[in-house]
């Protein structure tokens, strides 16, 4: 369960949120609407002028990043100087070779046939990487942002990430204006001028 | 065949030639004179190679320590910007460097408590390998440090968010990521802070004039012997080893060019055109 209620002022710019929801949540809105702001809020990369942010039963608001367990995801965030195998394994607790099997399985299921450096990847077979990765760390939740709009044949991958969050897996919050994943979405919000309508 | 259009020199061009042509003058009269006019056979003695050999290895040393003590804070003026801790962090850059040596030999004389302290674990400054090191890697930090910070501050700031939001610390985060995908850079930085340290006089005449243990028991720094060549044998000699040591120099240098070369070329694995 996700619980979001925020202020955050930068300026001229001005965020006022609330969302309460769980499993796979759709987030759209016309650019500067402040969909990014407020995943970057959830993942703490900016911190709320007041309210809550509660994922699980877990009052995350104030943690630091690397205390949150939530995942934040766009097509930058990768690890440029590994190879796939070590990116996807990079956030397991416990090294791959104990987790073959399900780096192996995460690999088919996202279609991963390829090896090498991520950095050489193209913009599709990275994004499909950097998903993998976060859901083999198994986060309490995971924020992505534009992520699916470079994946060809993106519906299978959706509906994965979608089974992933149904399944007992992590929450998602994905950041799209892709039709195709918002249709998948349990509930789509949509974004207006930094609040939610 | 796509022909390359060869760039017509401006009057821009010409100033930056001229102004390499002066900070060159006094590199190549040292070197014409030390190995064609002079050429002392002094100065390829063997006290000159041993001295030479003892700082090398110094500044080599003092590198590497820079590197493990300082790739931190580069990191923290990268990412979080702290006016206090970079003024400070500049602060053995912009003072005399006599000043260093004299810091240190006051922190280790027996008559303050620091050196008492340092002189009963067994550290000694005065005329030692490691209060020669310890001068140098004082006067070669801040180089190293704004080095460093550059090419931190010079990277994207997702992969170091998305090893976070997985659940790494900032230490983590900084060998792990920053470090690992900036080698050639943070090696190329080294490199900087080592060819600093070759050329540092001032704290080193005072802290440690010779080195009074082995392998370089009674050797004194290149740039201390050059010195006393100078105040003895007058210039031919003198000038001599100082053209050696700037073959030396220039050859840490080029490898510096080298390796941030490469480092440019196959930024994160992919090469930039």
């Amino acid at each position: 369960m996700i619980d979001i209620q925020v202020q955050f002022t930068r300026g001229e710019f001005s965020l006022e949120a609330s969302l309460k929801d769980s499993g796979f949540v759709g987030l759209t809105g016309a650019n500067g609407s402040g969909k990014t702001t407020l995943l970057h809020l959830v993942a703490g990369v900016e911190v709320p002028d007041s309210g809550r942010i509660i994922v699980g039963s877990r009052d995350i608001t104030f943690l630091p990043i690397n205390e949150r367990r939530v995942v934040y995801l766009n097509p930058e965030t990768y690890f440029g100087h590994v190879d796939v195998e070590r990116h996807l394994a990079w956030g397991i607790r416990g090294g791959k070779e104990q987790h073959e099997d399900s780096i192996n399985e995460m690999k088919r299921a996202l279609g991963i046939t390829y090896t090498g450096k991520v950095s050489v990847l193209s913009l599709g077979q990275r994004a499909r990487v950097i998903l993998g990765t976060a859901m083999l760390a198994q986060p309490d939740l995971v924020l992505i942002d534009e992520l699916f709009a470079n994946i060809s044949e993106a519906e299978s991958v959706v509906e994965y990430v979608k089974e992933y969050a149904g399944g007992g897996g992590s929450d998602v919050i994905f950041v799209s204006q892709e039709q195709g994943a918002l249709r998948a979405a349990d509930t789509v919000y949509r974004m207006e001028n930094g609040r939610i309508v | 065949m796509v022909q390359r259009r060869k760039r017509q020199p401006d009057s821009l061009s010409i100033i930056s030639g001229i102004s390499v042509f002066l900070l060159s003058i006094p590199v190549i009269i040292i070197l014409i004179y030390g190995f064609i006019v002079f050429r002392s056979a002094q100065g390829f003695s063997h006290t000159v190679l041993l001295s030479i050999s003892l700082t090398l290895a110094s500044s080599a040393t003092a590198a590497a320590i820079v590197f493990a003590v300082f790739t931190p804070l580069a990191y923290e003026l990268a990412r979080r910007r702290n006016s206090l801790l970079e003024t400070a962090s500049d602060i053995p850059a912009s003072i005399p460097h006599p000043i260093i040596g004299i810091a240190l030999l006051i922190l280790d004389s027996p008559i303050t408590p620091t050196g008492r302290f340092l002189n009963y674990i067994g550290i000694n400054f005065f005329d030692t390998f490691q209060g020669l090191v310890a001068a140098l890697v004082i006067v070669s930090a801040p180089v190293y440090i704004r080095a460093a910070q550059s090419l931190f501050s010079s990277r994207r700031v997702e992969p170091e968010l998305l090893a976070s939001s997985l659940g790494a610390s900032r230490l983590k985060v900084l060998y792990t990521v920053v470090v690992a995908d900036s080698l050639r850079g943070v090696m190329s930085a080294s490199l900087t802070a080592m060819s600093r340290a070759m050329s540092e006089f001032g704290s080193i005449a005072i802290v440690a004039y010779y080195v009074l243990q082995a392998p370089f028991s009674g050797v004194e720094p290149a740039s201390v012997l050059i010195y006393e060549y100078y105040g003895y044998y007058g210039p031919q000699v003198a000038v001599t080893v100082s053209a050696l040591m700037i073959l030396i120099s220039m050859a840490v240098i080029i490898a510096m060019r080298i390796v941030s070369r490469a480092k440019r070329k196959y930024s994160s694995g992919r090469v930039v055109r």
